[in-house]
């Protein structure tokens, strides 16, 4: 007679079949072929799974240990500046029912912060940090709390949408929550997300100009066009669908990026303008931020990898990098707000300078970004504040503290996840070529400046 | 093409009688059904048609032959016919790797019967699909492909509990895509003894369950006496209650 334990199990691999079967069943209808476990794969291609293993170990020791050589050595993960992060954002910025606040009884800023909140808790979790599946399920119940039939609203006021821009990063950090519970008990119906991107796509993408507009408003914002172009990318490389109901995603991302290379560019100076008018596209904020050329060179990162479509845009993520890191950033990778060492100094733009640095597996810059924010950010051993001398802690810049503390390891655990997840053509050896073309570019870019400065 | 399943915790429920009697039902109603024993365990079709070398499910699924060569014409009644893919115990044992295939947890299986209901989906009004009882991959996979799944269940404390844990394992998982029908066959087997009391008691459970978790989609089938491994649409002394029934349910599950 099987034991009682044995039994549980077994109802459990039931219930797993059941849910993996659901999947299976609309990738099915959608004319895909459903994900076999891996198992029954190498079972019925062992000689094949054998010879492939033997190739891949060689591919990936042989080019680690020549890499070990020149790369700097990677710091370990910083446990314990989570920890302390994770005690200030409880204790002061979070309520009774664990929805984060800026200050107790308000509540405006909270769907932002559930955001924020729910993309760095996934974050932390894939980057294999030490997050419960119950702080995990908390950030599942807040996030799906202000998703009013697709759109993210404000935190009990359904009938107010957020912008654009937290639109996508909604979807964003959603995705993220997908990919991290993928696999746990507290997963949810992929639906959800797709669902709600394609009430964004109907509710802004407009056709006929290539661009996301809010009908509302009078200008379009470079930001919210690269925050939807790096959704969708993910979307497909992620799920491997390319459309979402009537959306064929591919092209809105050829269309999108049309428009970004016409319309954003400055006809008299050439250069990237922040904004422009919804109906005659002529520029209206013509000083970019870093945060928004960061944003383009992340979306562009993964644009890239979907290499059949992308790779021949003139939109070049290298030479963008090059421009953030000579204009933006000072000898020590400290990110200014505005060209040529000018404005703020937000942890937001540090945080994802190194992002986006690891998204293009610059390692030695990441970790030197990552350091920035670590020392100068990172304050009185308790959590990480928004400026670099105004002492301010915040809910917001704790959140993008943790997000960067989460960027190498998330960042490789993503490359990999892309690598397994995505059938079309585009992670190749030719898309490592970029990346090692643009390793080398940007280290002769920062040491032809150390050189200067000495 | 509508797709039904039937389903039970414990075998000897009746579901093949109620599954083949509804096709029969439908064949008269000028319907072109194709039945499939996907019984991997208990396969029964043989016992209610004397047909002769036959290709199996099995072969279908292990890529062995192709979809026409397992389907057998069965039954013509004017504009109506029954089909049927059978499967076969022999097959399993005599093929003990290919068992290992088909009971474990791969969805190819899945694949290979999605692929099986859009290959016929032009050519029938009805799939209908006899399933292995209990917690079984294949049962799964047939449920995930239905538009109904009708669970059958005789009144005794086992069948009451069990059909409680597959609520909570299976079931429920399935509420929001498949239009679930708890039917209670209170046919009692010839010779066989009976506790009235915990009968009664389970009837009663089973009614509290079809309200609880099937929305009160629930049909209740009276003792008419011994039905016999047969189809009673294509007898010509049928249970006629027993047809009306059928009947009825088929009327029901239409909406």
């Amino acid at each position: 007679m099987k034991g009682e334990k044995e039994k549980v199990k077994d109802l459990k691999k039931v219930q797993s079949y059941l849910k993996d079967s659901k999947k299976n069943l609309l990738l099915l209808k959608r004319g895909k072929k459903p994900r076999r476990k891996l198992k029954f794969l190498i079972k019925d291609h062992l000689f094949f799974t054998i010879l492939f293993l033997v190739l891949i170990v060689g591919a990936t020791t042989i080019p680690l240990l020549i890499k070990e050589k020149t790369d700097d050595k990677i710091e370990q993960p910083e446990e314990k500046k989570v920890k302390e992060t994770l005690t200030l954002l409880s204790t002061n910025f979070t309520d009774s029912e664990g929805i984060p606040i800026n200050e107790l009884g308000n509540y405006t800023e909270s769907s932002k912060l559930i955001i924020l909140s729910t993309l760095s808790f996934s974050m932390l979790y894939l980057a294999g940090f030490n997050i419960t599946i119950e702080q995990l399920s908390l950030q599942k119940d807040n996030i799906l709390s202000i998703l009013n039939d697709g759109s993210f609203v404000q935190f009990n006021n359904n009938s107010q949408k957020l912008s654009i821009f937290y639109q996508f990063l909604g979807l964003y950090a959603l995705i993220q929550l997908l990919y991290a519970t993928k696999n746990t008990e507290i997963g949810f119906s992929i639906d959800i997300l797709f669902n709600s991107l394609n009430k964004q796509l109907r509710e802004y993408y407009n056709k006929e100009n290539r661009l996301f507009i809010d009908k509302n408003a009078t200008e379009a914002f470079l930001v919210d066009q690269s925050l939807a172009l790096w959704v969708i990318a993910i979307t497909i490389l992620y799920f491997n669908v390319e459309s979402i109901f009537e959306f064929y995603l591919p092209d809105i991302i050829q269309d999108v990026l049309y428009s970004l290379n016409q319309d954003y560019r400055n006809a008299t100076t050439n250069k990237i303008v922040s904004s422009i008018s919804n109906k005659t596209k002529e520029p209206i904020q013509l000083e970019v931020t870093s945060f928004d050329l960061l944003i383009l060179v992340a979306a562009l990162s993964r644009v890239n990898l979907l290499y059949d479509y992308f790779f021949d845009n003139d939109l070049s993520s290298i030479n963008l990098f090059e421009n953030i890191i000579n204009q933006y950033t000072d000898e020590k990778l400290i990110v200014y707000e505005k060209r040529f060492l000018n404005g703020h100094l937000l942890i937001r733009n540090q945080c994802f300078f190194t992002l986006t640095s690891y998204l293009l597996h610059l390692t030695v810059t990441g970790n030197q970004s990552l350091n920035v924010v670590t020392t100068n950010y990172w304050k009185d051993n308790k959590g990480f504040i928004e400026e670099i001398n105004a002492n301010k802690f915040s809910a917001e810049a704790n959140y993008y503290g943790l997000i960067t503390l989460a960027s190498p390891e998330w960042s490789k655990g993503e490359y990999f996840y892309i690598q397994d997840n995505y059938k079309g053509n585009a992670v190749t050896s030719r898309a490592d070529v970029l990346t090692i073309f643009v390793s080398l570019v940007i280290v002769f870019i920062i040491n032809k400046r150390r050189k200067r400065i000495k | 093409m509508k797709t039904i399943s039937v389903h039970s915790y414990r075998g000897g429920t009746g579901k093949t009688t109620f599954l083949l009697n509804i096709a029969g039902e439908l064949v008269t109603r000028g319907k072109k059904v194709l039945a499939i024993d996907f019984d991997l365990r208990a396969p029964a079709f043989q016992s209610y048609f004397k047909i002769d070398k036959l290709n199996y499910l099995s072969d279908y699924l292990l890529n062995k032959k192709h979809l026409e060569e397992v389907i057998v014409q069965a039954e013509e009644r004017g504009n109506g016919r029954i089909d049927l893919i059978f499967s076969s115990m022999e097959f399993l044992k005599q093929h003990s790797k290919q068992r290992d295939k088909l009971v474990r947890d791969d969805t190819v299986y899945l694949s290979k019967l999605y692929q099986l209901q859009k290959e016929v989906e032009e050519n029938y009004d009805y799939l209908l699909i006899d399933t292995t009882p209990g917690f079984f991959y294949r049962s799964i996979d047939a449920m995930m492909i239905s538009d109904i799944l009708l669970i059958v269940s005789t009144p005794t404390i086992s069948n009451v509990q069990g059909l409680e844990e597959l609520w909570r394992n299976v079931y429920s998982m399935l509420k929001e895509d498949v239009n679930m029908y708890l039917l209670i066959n209170m046919i009692e087997k010839e010779g066989e003894k009976v506790d009235k009391e915990l009968v009664e008691k389970s009837i009663e459970e089973l009614k509290k369950m079809g309200k609880k978790y099937f929305a009160n989609k629930l049909i209740e089938i009276p003792d008419y006496g011994a039905m016999g491994e047969r189809i009673h649409s294509f007898e010509q002394e049928p249970n006629k209650e027993f047809l009306n029934k059928i009947s009825e349910l088929i009327d029901l599950l239409n909406g």
